[in-house]
C-alpha cells in the first residue's frame, strides 16, 4: 500500500502527435520553384504588357497590348513561330520513330548486350554541343564525308548543301534527343510481360499486329512522356539552331536572345517568351490529354 | 582581344555548394511514425529552406573581404589577364579581385538591374555594351587625379567614354580567308562581292561582335555614314548571294573556315584566324585596303561600388606600362599606352592605331533596335 501511496500520481498521457504528411517534404522544392521559376515567369508575362522600351526592365508605364499587336502585325515574327512549331513537331515525330525502335532493340537484347546498347544510345549526351556540331560538319559539310562519298560514287555532280539549313537543325536535334525518347519508351516496355506478345504470336498475330495492337497501346504513357520531353526541349533549344542553322532557319529562341541581349528590349522579348510558353503548354496539354484518353479504360 | 563567345565561355556559379556525402538518411521506422536519422524533419526543412533562400539572394557577402568584383572573359584570355595584371595587383595591395565570368550583355544587364546596389563593382565591357553602359549612366567619372596613368594613354580611350570609362586594349577587325580555295587573294571589302564567291562567305549575324562594324563599314563603302545606314542595307542585299551563313561567334566562324564550308569570313578580329594560321592551316588574315575597324575593352566603375578607390588603383595598375606590355604581348592586342612596346608576334600582328577606324558608337547604339528589326525582316530572311 505504501508503495501505492508514494507512487507518483498518474500523469495525463500526451496525445500522440499526428504525423505530418510526407508531402511537406516537397515544401523546399516548391518554394524554390515558386521563387526561381513561377515568379520570374509571371513577372516577365506582366512585363510583356508594358510599352516596348529598350533598356527598361521595370514595370513603369501603362498597361498595353501594343507588343502583342506588333508581334502579330509583323509576318516575320509569327512566321518564325510557325516555323519553330513545325521544326519542333518534325523533330519530335522523327525522334519518336527512332527512339521507339531503339527502345525495342534494347528491350529484346540479351542481358549481356543490353548495357552496351544503352551506352551507345546515350552517347550523344556525352559529347559537348560544340564538338557534336563540328562532327556533323565533318559528316554533312560541302567537303564532308557524305558529299565526298556521293561525289565519288558519281551520284551527284555538285555537293548537296545540308549544313546550315533547317534540315541540319532537325538532324542535330534528333541526334541528341533520341536517348530521351528511347529511355521513356523503355520504361513502359519493361512493365509488359514478355509472355503477352509471345502469346499473341502463338495465336497467329504478325509482328506488325503485335506492335500495333499490343505494344503501342501499352506503351502510351512512356511514349507520351517522351513526346512531351522531346517537344519541350526542341521548341526551347537555342544552341543547336544557332550553330547548325542557316540564314533562314532561325527559331524563336534565337530572337528571344536577340531581344534580351542585343536590343535590351525585354518587354518585347517577354512577348516572345509568353507566346512560346503558351504554345508549348498547349501542345503538351494536348499530348497528355490524348494519352489520358487512350489509357482511361486501364483504371476502370 | 575579343575572343569570347557564348558557346565557349564558362559561367561562374558563386553559390556552388559542394556536397561530398549524403545530408541525411531517411528510414521508414516500423516502431512509430516516419522519422529521420541524423537530421530531423524540422532541421531538414530549415536547412533546405536556408539553402533555397541563400541561392535566391545573389551577391551576399560580396566584397566583404576588402576586395572588389569585376568581370573577365574566359579561356586563355582569363589566364593571361590574371597572370599579367590581376596577380601583380593582388600581390602589391593584398586585396582580392573577384572575377566573374559570363557574357558582356549579362554583365551590363546586371549593372542596370542592380543599379541601386551593384553586384559588379567594376565592369569590363567591349563595344557596344561599353557605350550602352555610358548611355545608361553606369559608371562614375574617372579622372587623372584619381588614376594618374590616364594621362599616359591615347586620349581617345578615355574621352570617347565621356571620361566615365578607360580602355584596356584594342583589337582590329578584318577579313580571314582560305588561300587554297580562292583564285585571287582577298585584299579589300569589295572583294567579298566577287561573283565567284557566291554562297562561300560568312559575315556576323546581327548582335554578334563585328556586326555593327560591318553595317557601318558597308554604309561607308557605299557613301553612307553612322547617320545614314541605308546604303549598308543596299550593300547587304547585293552581298546576299555570296552569304553562306551569318556566323554567331568567332569559334563558329573559324570552324566553318577551317572545314572549308566558307572561303572567307568578313569582320573578324585578328586573334582567331591567327590561331588557325599558327596551326598550319592555309589561312590568311588581312586588314582591308578601305580600312579596318577597331575594337576596345574598357573599365567602368559602378556608382555605389563597394571599393571604388581600390577599383581606381586597379585601373591605374592595368594601364601601367609594365602591365600593358605584359598583357598585350600575351594576348596579341594593341595597348592603350603609346609608350608600351610590343614584341614578337604582337609586334608583327597588331596594327598601329592610326591604321584603324573608330566610328561614333553613340550614333549607332540608339539605332540598334531599329537596325535589328530591319536586319530580321530584310537580311536574315
Amino acid at each position: 500500500m505504501a508503495l501505492t501511496d508514494t507512487a507518483p500520481p498518474p500523469q495525463a498521457q500526451p496525445a500522440p502527435r499526428k504525423p505530418l504528411s510526407p508531402a511537406w517534404l516537397t515544401l523546399p522544392g516548391l518554394c524554390f520553384l515558386v521563387f526561381v521559376l513561377l515568379l520570374p515567369v509571371g513577372w516577365l508575362m506582366a512585363l510583356s504588357l508594358k510599352p516596348s522600351m529598350p533598356g527598361a526592365f521595370t514595370m513603369e508605364g501603362d498597361w498595353t497590348i501594343a507588343n502583342y499587336l506588333r508581334f502579330f502585325s509583323q509576318p516575320f515574327y509569327y512566321s518564325t513561330l510557325i516555323k519553330t512549331l513545325w521544326v519542333s513537331a518534325l523533330t519530335t515525330g522523327i525522334t519518336a520513330v527512332l527512339g521507339y525502335a531503339l527502345a525495342l532493340i534494347i528491350w529484346t537484347a540479351s542481358p549481356a548486350k543490353r548495357g552496351w546498347v544503352v551506352l551507345i544510345v546515350l552517347s550523344p549526351l556525352l559529347v559537348s554541343i560544340v564538338a557534336r556540331t563540328y562532327g556533323w560538319m565533318i559528316m554533312l559539310g560541302d567537303r564532308g564525308i557524305l558529299n565526298q562519298a556521293l561525289l565519288g560514287l558519281g551520284l551527284i555532280e555538285e555537293p548537296i548543301q545540308i549544313m546550315y539549313t533547317a534540315g541540319a537543325v532537325i538532324i542535330g536535334l534528333v541526334h541528341v534527343f533520341v536517348p530521351f525518347m528511347a529511355l521513356c519508351v523503355l520504361t513502359s516496355l519493361e512493365k509488359i510481360d514478355p509472355k503477352v506478345p509471345e502469346a499473341a504470336m502463338t495465336f497467329g498475330a504478325s509482328r506488325w499486329a503485335v506492335l500495333r495492337r499490343i505494344l503501342l497501346p501499352l506503351t502510351v504513357p512512356g511514349l507520351a512522356s517522351g513526346l512531351t520531353i522531346v517537344f519541350s526541349l526542341s521548341i526551347s533549344s537555342y544552341v543547336t539552331p544557332a550553330l547548325m542553322g542557316g540564314p533562314r532557319s532561325g527559331m524563336l529562341t534565337t530572337f528571344i536572345y536577340q531581344q534580351f541581349a542585343v536590343t535590351l528590349d525585354w518587354r518585347f522579348g517577354a512577348v516572345l517568351v509568353t507566346l512560346l510558353l503558351a504554345l508549348t503548354l498547349l501542345v503538351l496539354t494536348s499530348i497528355l490529354a490524348l494519352a489520358a484518353r487512350m489509357t482511361a479504360k486501364w483504371s476502370k | 582581344m575579343i575572343t569570347l563567345d557564348l558557346n565557349t565561355t564558362r559561367l561562374s556559379c558563386p553559390h556552388y555548394v559542394p556536397i561530398s556525402e549524403p545530408l541525411f538518411i531517411y528510414t521508414n521506422n516500423q516502431q512509430g511514425p516516419r522519422t529521420m536519422n541524423k537530421l530531423d524533419r524540422r532541421s531538414f526543412l530549415a536547412s533546405t529552406g536556408a539553402i533555397t533562400l541563400g541561392a535566391m539572394i545573389p551577391g551576399m557577402g560580396r566584397a566583404a573581404d576588402g576586395g572588389f568584383t569585376s568581370t573577365v572573359f574566359g579561356g586563355v584570355w582569363e589566364q593571361n589577364y590574371r597572370k599579367a595584371i590581376v596577380d601583380g595587383f593582388e600581390a602589391a595591395t593584398g586585396a582580392k579581385v573577384n572575377l566573374q565570368l559570363g557574357s558582356s550583355a549579362e554583365w551590363l544587364t546586371n549593372a542596370i538591374v542592380n543599379r541601386a546596389e551593384p553586384e559588379i563593382d567594376m565592369l569590363m565591357l567591349p563595344y557596344p555594351d561599353s557605350i550602352k553602359a555610358i548611355m545608361a549612366d553606369i559608371g562614375i567619372e574617372l579622372t587623372p587625379e584619381d588614376i594618374p596613368n590616364i594621362a599616359e594613354i591615347a586620349p581617345v580611350w578615355w574621352e570617347q567614354y565621356k571620361k566615365r570609362g578607360v580602355g584596356l586594349d584594342y583589337a582590329s577587325y578584318g577579313i580571314a580567308y582560305r588561300t587554297d580555295l580562292v583564285d585571287q587573294p582577298i585584299t579589300k571589302w569589295e572583294d567579298l562581292f566577287r561573283p565567284e564567291l557566291a554562297g562561300k562567305i560568312s559575315i556576323p549575324d546581327i548582335g554578334t561582335w563585328g556586326s555593327w562594324e560591318m553595317l557601318v563599314m558597308l554604309a561607308k563603302l557605299r557613301g553612307g555614314s553612322e547617320d545614314n545606314l541605308e546604303p549598308a542595307f543596299e550593300a547587304l542585299a547585293e552581298l546576299k548571294p555570296n552569304i553562306r551563313r551569318y556566323f554567331t561567334s568567332s569559334t563558329d566562324a573559324m570552324s566553318m573556315l577551317d572545314a572549308g564550308e566558307v572561303v572567307a569570313v568578313g569582320m573578324t578580329t585578328n586573334i582567331p584566324p591567327y590561331a588557325l594560321i599558327d596551326a598550319g592551316k592555309p589561312v590568311d588574315f588581312v586588314f582591308p585596303e578601305e580600312g579596318a575597324m577597331v575594337g576596345m575593352v574598357s573599365y567602368h566603375i559602378a556608382e555605389g561600388a563597394a571599393n571604388p578607390e581600390l577599383c581606381k588603383q586597379f585601373i591605374n595598375h592595368a594601364i601601367s606600362r609594365e602591365a600593358q606590355e605584359a598583357f598585350c604581348n600575351a594576348v596579341i592586342a594593341g595597348p592603350v599606352r603609346p609608350d608600351a612596346k610590343l614584341t614578337g608576334k604582337a609586334a608583327e600582328r597588331v596594327p598601329a592605331l592610326d591604321q584603324l577606324t573608330l566610328f561614333d558608337w553613340f550614333k549607332i547604339v540608339p539605332q540598334m533596335p531599329m537596325l535589328t528589326d530591319r536586319w530580321n525582316y530584310e537580311v536574315s530572311l
